[in-house]
């Protein structure tokens, strides 16, 4: 074969192999006729695999009316339009973690760590606006074909996973575990601040809210003193964020605008207590409290006061239990047929030796709780009380 | 193939230094207690040799994600792997079951636990707890859980059986009784 058509299979082969990285976004104003490349076709079909098994995990909060209400803010961001290429759905999980990620066919997951340390929708909306910037200017399609070139692909996503340990990586995969740990690069995460910021504002939503979001984030992260693994709950990722955004709303001009505290609480309310039993089985306890305060403001009922007895009560001390006491005792006056508050109360009673109040309330407890899983606990403790 | 599949498996833990055939009495090294350990069953030799002494058992008949044994004692007070909270000698049973059944919860590796029983339980004559619980595996594999647990003075004895829920589980599960059965304190 002659040394001009080596030469040209060569770079036909180096040219295949490098792959351009950069890609014009996808926006609604596409000409008629636009597709995604091949590769990204493959992204997109590797996505929907792996978010078969992270639906399918038991991760997935499920709550019917918190989803319905984060994809009306996105659907607000993001007008939905028939010839727009990229279908948004916003799905929770059920993760204390601070993160959200995207998918490059649209679906965007949230963790409830991070909804749970939200103030309102003008920050969700600065979190989403970010997220689908990077689904719109086809960033996981790019940061793949750049790894793809520095031939560093697959040693790359094992320094990932080897970060994260099992766990969700396991359930992630490849694109996941790059949207979700990793982020992308520098200039990318710039233009999802920046062309989020855009639809933030477009869509009405106060400004000032998408600085406020990553200072409270980075102030949490920094509060929390442990290396979290994904990229929201990174300290240098977040100073970037703060820095951007700062910058950002202060060349904008506008001030104000829509910032739906109430609304947001009130719908994200079943995402705040579960992240804060999640962050209470772990023994995160601080985190737990916080979250469990402003769940019993939004839903000053028995299971909210139960929740802030347990959070007292598993952190152990004298002082501890007796806080505990108070809100066991407000959780029985706020729903007197809630049962849980009745066994703790038992329990404290027990401890302290005091047989007579404590067999009240054991009574009491199985009285409301007939097939309790702990009956049997009960039982003995009620039946060593009344020796 | 699918029969044979579990002596491959067997095999291959045989031919890891880390595994040898397990069998007799077991008497943990540090951890003051003793217990038959099934014949036919590999054990995890963290001393690299065949001298049934270590500080835990850890066995398994046909590979650790089919099933898996683990006696040890927990020292109070001491870090767990998942959860941030202790065990405490002045817990309850049921106190100590929470602290155990949250450190399971809180595994990243494991998604859809439910808890199926939690009772009070005694093991060799001490009071203690069973916990018996549902969840799928960082492979996808349903699995099924039993965690026996008992306070002493300074410890907690722990005795754990976790194993495929289809099949393995209810297979094994008369072999882990007679082990719990034979658990002796020091």
């Amino acid at each position: 074969m002659r040394p001009i058509i080596l030469c040209c299979i060569a770079c036909a082969l180096l040219f295949q192999g490098c792959a351009t990285t950069s890609l014009p976004p996808v926006t609604a104003a596409t000409p008629k006729g636009f597709t995604f490349e091949d590769d990204e076709k493959q992204l997109w079909k590797t996505s929907e695999e792996e978010q078969k098994k992270l639906d399918s995990s038991g991760l997935v909060l499920g709550d019917v009316e918190l989803e319905s209400y984060v994809n009306s803010v996105a659907a607000r961001l993001h007008p939905p339009d028939p010839s727009f290429k990229i279908p948004f759905r916003i799905v929770v999980l059920k993760n204390y973690y601070l993160n959200a990620f995207a998918y490059p066919n649209g679906v965007i997951y949230v963790h409830t760590g991070i909804l749970a340390q939200m103030e309102n929708e003008a920050q969700l909306a600065t979190l989403l606006a970010h997220e689908m910037t990077h689904c719109t200017h086809r960033h996981t399609a790019q940061e793949f074909r750049d790894l793809k070139n520095k031939a560093t692909f697959n040693a790359a996503f094992q320094v990932f996973l080897g970060g994260f340990g099992w766990g969700l990586a396991g359930l992630l995969g490849q694109v996941g575990t790059i949207a979700s740990v990793q982020g992308y690069s520098r200039a990318m995460e710039n233009e999802a601040d920046t062309e989020g910021f855009k639809l933030m504002v477009k869509a009405g939503y106060d400004p000032a809210e998408a600085v406020r979001i990553f200072e409270i984030l980075k102030k949490d992260a920094d509060s929390r003193k442990v290396k979290e693994p994904f990229f929201f709950g990174s300290h240098p990722k977040l100073q970037d964020r703060i820095d951007n955004y700062t910058n950002l709303r202060l060349t904008s001009g506008k001030k104000d605008g829509i910032k739906n505290a109430e609304l947001f609480l009130a719908k994200t309310k079943k995402g705040l207590r579960t992240d804060a039993e999640l962050n209470m089985r772990a023994g995160n306890f601080t985190e737990a409290q916080k979250e469990l305060e402003k769940y019993v403001k939004v839903e000053p009922g028995p299971e909210a006061y139960y929740l802030l007895g347990e959070v007292s009560r598993q952190q152990g001390g004298a002082r501890a239990i007796e806080t505990a006491k108070g809100y066991y005792e407000k959780a029985v006056n706020a729903g007197p047929e809630y049962p849980e508050p009745y066994r703790e109360l038992g329990l404290i009673y027990y401890k302290a030796k005091d047989k007579q109040a404590a067999r009240k309330y054991f009574e009491s407890y199985l009285a409301r709780a007939p097939n309790a899983k702990d009956r049997g606990y009960i039982e003995m403790y009620l039946k060593r009380s009344s020796e | 193939m699918k029969r044979l599949l579990p002596l491959i498996i067997a095999a291959l833990l045989c031919i890891s230094a880390a595994w040898v055939p397990a069998g007799g009495t077991f008497a943990a090294k540090k951890g003051n207690f003793s217990v038959e350990v099934p014949s036919g069953w590999m054990r995890y030799a963290d001393d690299k040799g065949d001298k049934n002494e270590s500080n835990f058992l850890m066995i398994t008949k046909e590979g650790h994600i089919l099933q898996m044994i683990i006696v040890e004692k927990l020292e109070f007070d001491k870090d767990l792997k998942f959860t941030k909270k202790k065990l405490r000698g002045d817990m309850l049973p049921h106190e100590a079951a929470e602290v155990v059944a949250d450190n399971i919860k809180s595994n990243p590796a494991i998604t859809q636990f439910e808890l199926v029983e939690n009772s009070p339980a005694h093991v060799s004559g001490v009071e203690g707890f069973k916990l018996v619980y549902t969840y799928k595996s960082k492979d996808g594999l349903k699995s099924k859980g039993v965690y026996y647990g008992a306070i002493n003075k300074e410890s907690l004895a722990k005795l754990h059986y976790t194993a495929a829920a289809r099949y393995y589980f209810d297979r094994d599960l008369a072999v882990f009784e007679a082990l719990v059965r034979s658990f002796k304190a020091n």
